[in-house]
């Protein structure tokens, strides 16, 4: 019998995280994380000045 | 105005926060200080404790996440000693934070709800919110902007901290059209910006409000006045001294400038609004002018679109240079005129700068 779990938030990470599992007879069968959340830094570095991209980039992640 | 406190109470509160490293003494202290940074009696300084101490573990408090970098939570959390303002806001029920909460998944999501349900809750709201397409974020399976106006119906006050959360911050700059708090709830809200601000600033804001039962007086962007709009981080700037001599680092490389003005490499400060210089990061350890770093201008709604590049001098090729009053002057024409003129020079010079700035500013908004 499958069974699905979904653990959505993530916590003690940065930023959100969702984890879906699906577990058939005490075995997990499948398994997929998806970070929920997009900001685009990639795109907001293109085209700047580099010196400013590690003052953004380091935004990426605060922990 | 708040209910008076029970004696009983408030000794059990002291003695909880005394378990947790922060000592009587202490704690009265940063009361005193975050009463008398709003221009209030010293007698107000206990009538925060006494707020404080009421608010211990009763006063729920929700930390919703957009799109952040979790920084904001962190310079208020991972300071080296727990700090008083730590310790406080750990203890005034913070419910609801998926980076420091032990549950996840379905049992977080009950605390929140159970919460919701209880009503008179503080909602702090860090990270921005997407607007150009709501699944940019998503939390527990909702769309981050739904979950914010739900959330923010019936909170009584909302805080928005980081400039992410208060104005949109890095993320404004993307295609994911970020905006602050204000911008999509109807509600009042305080921006405490600052990437990361500074927890004195929240910590004091929520003292304020736990005690007055009202919002301390904003700015014109929706900041906290005592901690913003009254200050100039240029004032209290430590290498204010060289800037007026006219003294500018042109060479990071070269060892005998190194605490001249930094304005020709981009400092920003002749348009931020701050007391970065008086307070400092990091439990007091420094701020970023002081440790060589030109001001980013990070508590501004223009940050970071309109400032960059940041590390660019404000003066285009063939601005008239920069002057100031040089040390020969000084010693030279001693008290007459020319400390005059230093003293009407300088405020020349930075308006000169902010209308520079100003004027780029306008002229990247045409697309020139």
């Amino acid at each position: 019998m499958a069974n699905k779990i979904v653990i959505d938030p993530i916590t003690r990470i940065e930023g959100h995280m969702r984890v879906e599992a699906t577990v058939e007879n005490g075995v997990i069968t499948d398994a997929r994380s998806v970070g929920t959340v997009f900001r685009g830094l990639e795109q907001i570095v293109l085209g700047k000045d580099p010196r400013d991209v590690p003052y953004v980039t380091e935004r990426v992640c605060g922990v | 105005m708040r209910a008076p406190v029970d004696n009983k109470e408030k000794e059990i509160a002291l003695t909880k926060l005394e378990m947790k490293g922060v000592s009587r003494r202490s704690f009265i202290k940063y009361c005193t200080a975050a009463a008398a940074w709003f221009g209030l009696n010293y007698y107000c300084g206990n009538m925060f404790v006494e707020a404080a101490t009421a608010a211990v573990q009763k006063k729920p408090v929700i930390w919703l996440q957009g799109q952040g970098c979790t920084g904001c939570s962190c310079s208020l959390l991972s300071s080296i000693n727990p700090g008083v303002g730590e310790v406080l806001l750990d203890h005034i029920s913070m419910r609801f934070n998926t980076t420091i909460m032990s549950s996840a998944g379905e049992v977080s999501a009950k605390i929140l709800e159970d919460t919701l349900k209880e009503g008179d809750y503080l909602l702090v709201v860090e990270g921005s919110i997407p607007t150009a397409d709501p699944r940019f974020c998503m939390v527990e399976g909702k769309y981050f902007e739904e979950l914010l106006r739900e959330v923010s119906d019936n909170a009584v006050a909302v805080i928005a901290a980081g400039t992410c959360a208060a104005y949109g911050g890095i993320p404004k700059a993307g295609i994911t059209g970020a905006k602050g708090v204000s911008e999509i709830i109807d509600k009042p809200v305080v921006n405490i910006p600052g990437c990361p601000f500074n927890p004195n600033w929240l910590v004091g804001t929520l003292l304020y409000y736990l005690n007055f039962n009202e919002l301390p007086a904003l700015d014109s962007e929706g900041r906290p006045a005592a901690y913003f709009g009254n200050h100039f981080v240029h004032d209290t700037c430590p290498r204010v001294g060289y800037f007026e001599k006219g003294l500018f680092l042109e060479d990071w490389n070269n060892p005998d400038t190194v605490d001249w003005c930094l304005l020709k490499k981009g400092c920003k400060r002749p348009v931020t609004h701050s007391d970065c210089n008086r307070v400092w990061f990091n439990d007091g350890a420094n701020s970023c002018i002081r440790a060589g770093s030109p001001c980013a201008g990070c508590v501004q709604p223009e940050f970071y679109k309109d400032l960059s590049p940041l590390y660019a001098s404000p003066l285009a090729p063939g601005e008239p240079e920069l002057v100031g009053v040089t040390a020969e002057q000084r010693t030279v024409d001693l008290p007459s005129a020319a400390l005059g003129a230093g003293i009407v020079a300088a405020p020349i010079i930075v308006n000169k700068v902010a209308e520079l700035m100003k004027k780029r500013k306008e002229e990247v908004k045409d697309g020139k």
